[in-house]
C-alpha cells in the first residue's frame, strides 16, 4: 500500500529560484537532496506523480510563477530511467499520459508532459500519444515522442497519415522515414509526387533510410524533375540511398541508383555528384 | 598538468598561415577533386549565414585570416523580415546554397542550425567555416563528418587553439606519444578549470511568453527545435541558456577549450567511454549549474572539466601529465624513429589544396562531443557509459534519446 503523501510540500523543499517570482536562473539542489524528493514521490506511487503532473498548469504557456512542479517531475522522469527501474517507470509513463487529450491540463501542459513522456516513455504510452496526433497545440510534441520511444510508434503513425493533409502529412512522413518504416514505402513514394516541395523532400529521405530496390524509381524520378535547392536534397537522397543499398549487401542495385542519378545529373555544375555516384559504383 | 589551453596566440597562427600560404591558384571548389574540371578561377564567392554577434568576425576571417580572395555576394539572417531583397540579403539561408556562384560559406547562426546549414552547404558543392560550437547533439556531428567525405568539402570549426598548440615543442611529443599506439596504460589526468561562464549562460526557469517581434521570422529561427513561445532571452546570444539552441557555458566555451587537447592528446578520432558527473538535477529546458564532470577513454586518459561555480570541488583524481618517461626504454627508441606530427592546414590552405582543414569535421566532432558527453552526463544526473565507434550510450536508453534527438519537419539530418 502506497503512503499517503503531502506532494506540495514536497515541492516546496527545493530551493527557490534565485529571484523567486521574477523570470529567474536558479542554482538547483545538491544531488542527493534531489534524489530523496524524487524518492518521496514515487513513494506515494501514481496518485502522487498525478498530484505533482497536476501542479504543471502553465509551463510554457501564461508563464509559470513555480518553476517547482515541472523541475521535479522532469527529475522524477530521469530517476526512473536508471537500468533496473523499469516498474517505477511504467507507474510514471502511463500515470503522465492518463493526463493526455482532455481540456486540461492546457495545451501548454500537456505539451511539456509529453516531453516527459519523449524522455522516459516506453512502448507502454505509444497507443496514448498516438490518440494525441489530432490535437492542435499539442500533436506535434506527440509526434517527436513516438520518434524517440522507436518501438511501436511506426504503425500508429501509418494509422494517422492516413487521414492527415498539409502539415501534419509532412510530418507523420518525415517520422516514418526517420523510423524507417518499411510499411510505409508506397504512401512515401506517392509523396515524392506531392505538390509541397517539403513534403517531396521528406518523403524521398524517407525513402533513402528505407532502402530497398522499390526505393529507388520514385527518389530517381522525383530528382530528375527537380531543379535549385529540391535538386540539391533529392541528390542527397539519391546518394544515401544507393550508399544505403550497398550497405546491405544490394550492390547491383546500389549501382543501377548510382547510373540513374548520373544520368539525370549531367550538367557541368553537377559533375561533383556524377564523381559521388562513380566514387560509389567504383567501391562495390 | 596544467589546462595550457591558450600557450600560442592567435597572431601567431595568423604569421604561421600567413607564411605557409604561397601565391596558389584558387580553384572553385565545387568544380574540383578530378580531372575533368573547369579552368580555375581566382577569386571566390562567399556568403555569410547568421550576420549577428560573431558573424562579421567569422566571415572577415575568409580573406584576413585564411588568405582568402573572396567577394561576398550574400547574407542571411532570420532577423530580416520585410528587409531581405532576395538578391544579396535573404531570410532563408536556402535560397542563398541553391546559388552556384557561391563557393564558400560562413555560418554564425546560433547552434542549432550549424551542423544543417554546414551539411546542406557542402551537399550543394560549398566549402564551409562554421562557429562553435560545431553541433547540438552528437548524431549531428556524425552527419556533418559524413558530409565532408561524402562531398568532399572543406570543413573548418570556427575555434583554432589547435594551430597554436601544434607549435609547441611538448605539445607535439605528447601527441606523438599518444597517437604511437606505445603507450598501453595512460595515467594521464588533465583537470580543466577554465571560465565555462556557468551561470552566465544559464537559462531563465519560469518565463512568460512574449508576441513575436514582426522582423523576426520566429518559426525559421527555431528551426529544427521543438516549437516553443518567443522569449527575447532564447534570442541574441542569452539563447546559450537553452538546451533547445546550445548547452549553456560549457556549450559557449567548450569547443574552444578542448579543440587544442584533442590534438595535443591525440583524440580526434575516438571519445571518452566513461562518463561521470557531479550536478544538481537538469532543469528541461533552461541550461543550468554544474560542478565537474570526469571523460575517462578507453586507454585511461582523463579529462575532467571543473566549473568551479557550483559545489564540491573534484578529489577523484590527481592531474598527472604523460611523458616520454611513461614507455619503456625500447619503446622510447620505436618512438624516435616515428615522424613527428604533420603540420596542421589551415582553412585557406585546404581550400587551395583540396585537403582537410586542421579543424575538419571529424576533428571538430570528436571534440565537441566530449562537450556533448560532458552535458549529457550533467542532463541525466547519473554515470554514462559511451561506445566511440558506434557513437552511442551504453545500457541507457534513456541517455540515447539525447544523442540523436527528432527534429521538426521539415528540417531533417
Amino acid at each position: 500500500m502506497k503512503k499517503q503523501i503531502n506532494v506540495a510540500a514536497i515541492v516546496d523543499k527545493l530551493p527557490d529560484a534565485d529571484r523567486p517570482g521574477t523570470e529567474s536562473k536558479f542554482t538547483g539542489p545538491a544531488p542527493d537532496e534531489a534524489k530523496k524528493l524524487v524518492a518521496s514521490v514515487l513513494s506515494g506511487g501514481r496518485e502522487a506523480i498525478l498530484e505533482l503532473a497536476e501542479l504543471v498548469r502553465d509551463a510554457n504557456g501564461k508563464g509559470e510563477k513555480n518553476y517547482k512542479p515541472g523541475y521535479l517531475l522532469h527529475a522524477i522522469a530521469l530517476g526512473v530511467g536508471e537500468k533496473g527501474r523499469d516498474k517505477e517507470r511504467k507507474v510514471f509513463t502511463t500515470a503522465i499520459a492518463s493526463l493526455l487529450g482532455g481540456v486540461n491540463p492546457p495545451p501548454a501542459a500537456q505539451a511539456f508532459l509529453l516531453r516527459e513522456l519523449q524522455c522516459a516513455g516506453g512502448p507502454e504510452v505509444v497507443k496514448a500519444i498516438a490518440s494525441l496526433l489530432d490535437k492542435p497545440g499539442i500533436w506535434e510534441h506527440a509526434v517527436s515522442a513516438l520518434v524517440s520511444i522507436r518501438t511501436g510508434s511506426g504503425e500508429q503513425l501509418r494509422n494517422a497519415l492516413a487521414g492527415a493533409s498539409g502539415r501534419r502529412r509532412l510530418v507523420f512522413l518525415q517520422a516514418l522515414g526517420t523510423l524507417r518504416d518499411v510499411g510505409s514505402t508506397r504512401a512515401l513514394s506517392e509523396a515524392t509526387k506531392d505538390k509541397d516541395e517539403n513534403t517531396r523532400l521528406a518523403a524521398a529521405r524517407g525513402l533513402a533510410r528505407i532502402a530497398t530496390p522499390a526505393c529507388i524509381e520514385p527518389v530517381i524520378n522525383a530528382a530528375q524533375k527537380a531543379k535549385a535547392w529540391e535538386k540539391i536534397q533529392l541528390n542527397k537522397a539519391g546518394l544515401l540511398l544507393a550508399e544505403n543499398l550497398a550497405a546491405a549487401g544490394k550492390k547491383d542495385k546500389a549501382r543501377e541508383a548510382c547510373n540513374l542519378l548520373i544520368n539525370v545529373n549531367p550538367e557541368e555544375d553537377e559533375l561533383y555528384i556524377r564523381e559521388i555516384a562513380e566514387g560509389i559504383i567504383a567501391g562495390l | 598538468m596544467t589546462d595550457q589551453a591558450s600557450r600560442h596566440s592567435r597572431r601567431r597562427f595568423l604569421k604561421t598561415s600567413a607564411a605557409t600560404i604561397a601565391s596558389v591558384t584558387i580553384v572553385k571548389p565545387h568544380v574540383l577533386g578530378g580531372p575533368r574540371h573547369v579552368p580555375p578561377s581566382e577569386t571566390l564567392g562567399g556568403a555569410l549565414i547568421g550576420v549577428g554577434g560573431r558573424g562579421p568576425g567569422t566571415y572577415s576571417d575568409l580573406s584576413h585570416k585564411h588568405k582568402l580572395n573572396i567577394v561576398k555576394l550574400a547574407e542571411c539572417d532570420v532577423k530580416w523580415v520585410g528587409k531581405a531583397d532576395n538578391k544579396t540579403r535573404y531570410t532563408d539561408f536556402r535560397r542563398v546554397l541553391e546559388r552556384k556562384d557561391i563557393d564558400v560559406v560562413a555560418i554564425a547562426t546560433p547552434p542549432h542550425w550549424h551542423a544543417l546549414i554546414s551539411i546542406a552547404a557542402m551537399e550543394a558543392g560549398k566549402d564551409v567555416v562554421s562557429e562553435k560550437p560545431m553541433t547540438r547533439f552528437i548524431a549531428e556531428g556524425r552527419a556533418v563528418a559524413d558530409a565532408e567525405k561524402r562531398y568532399g568539402r572543406v570543413y573548418q570549426v570556427g575555434t583554432y587553439g589547435r594551430f597554436g598548440r601544434q607549435g609547441d615543442a611538448g605539445a607535439r611529443a605528447r601527441r606523438k606519444i599518444m597517437k604511437s599506439g606505445l603507450l598501453k596504460d595512460c595515467k594521464g589526468v588533465l583537470i580543466m578549470h577554465r571560465g565555462y561562464k556557468v551561470k552566465q549562460w544559464s537559462g531563465l526557469v519560469n518565463t512568460k511568453p512574449r508576441d513575436i517581434p514582426d522582423w523576426l521570422d520566429w518559426d525559421m529561427y527555431q528551426g529544427p527545435c521543438a516549437m516553443k513561445p518567443f522569449h527575447p532571452h532564447r534570442f541574441g546570444g542569452t539563447h546559450r541558456g537553452y538546451w533547445d539552441y546550445d548547452g549553456g557555458g560549457l556549450g559557449d566555451m567548450g569547443q574552444h577549450f578542448l579543440d587544442p587537447v584533442t590534438w595535443e592528446y591525440g583524440l580526434d578520432h575516438t571519445s571518452p567511454s566513461e562518463i561521470t558527473p557531479y550536478a544538481p538535477p537538469a532543469h528541461p529546458e533552461a541550461c543550468g549549474m554544474w560542478g565537474w564532470v570526469e571523460l575517462k577513454y578507453a586507454n585511461g586518459f582523463t579529462i575532467v572539466l571543473e566549473s568551479k561555480e557550483w559545489g564540491k570541488r573534484y578529489d577523484r583524481k590527481q592531474s598527472r601529465d604523460i611523458s616520454i618517461n611513461d614507455l619503456a626504454p625500447d619503446d622510447r627508441a620505436k618512438l624516435a624513429e616515428m615522424p613527428d606530427p604533420e603540420p596542421l592546414l589551415g582553412f585557406g590552405e585546404a581550400v587551395k589544396a583540396r585537403k582537410p582543414a586542421g579543424g575538419n569535421a571529424e576533428a571538430a566532432h570528436r571534440t565537441v562531443t566530449i562537450m556533448h558527453l560532458a552535458n549529457l552526463a550533467i542532463r541525466m544526473g547519473r554515470k554514462i557509459n559511451f561506445d566511440p565507434v558506434t557513437e552511442q550510450i551504453v545500457g541507457d536508453e534513456e541517455a540515447n534519446r539525447l544523442v540523436n534527438q527528432p527534429m521538426r519537419a521539415p528540417w531533417h539530418l
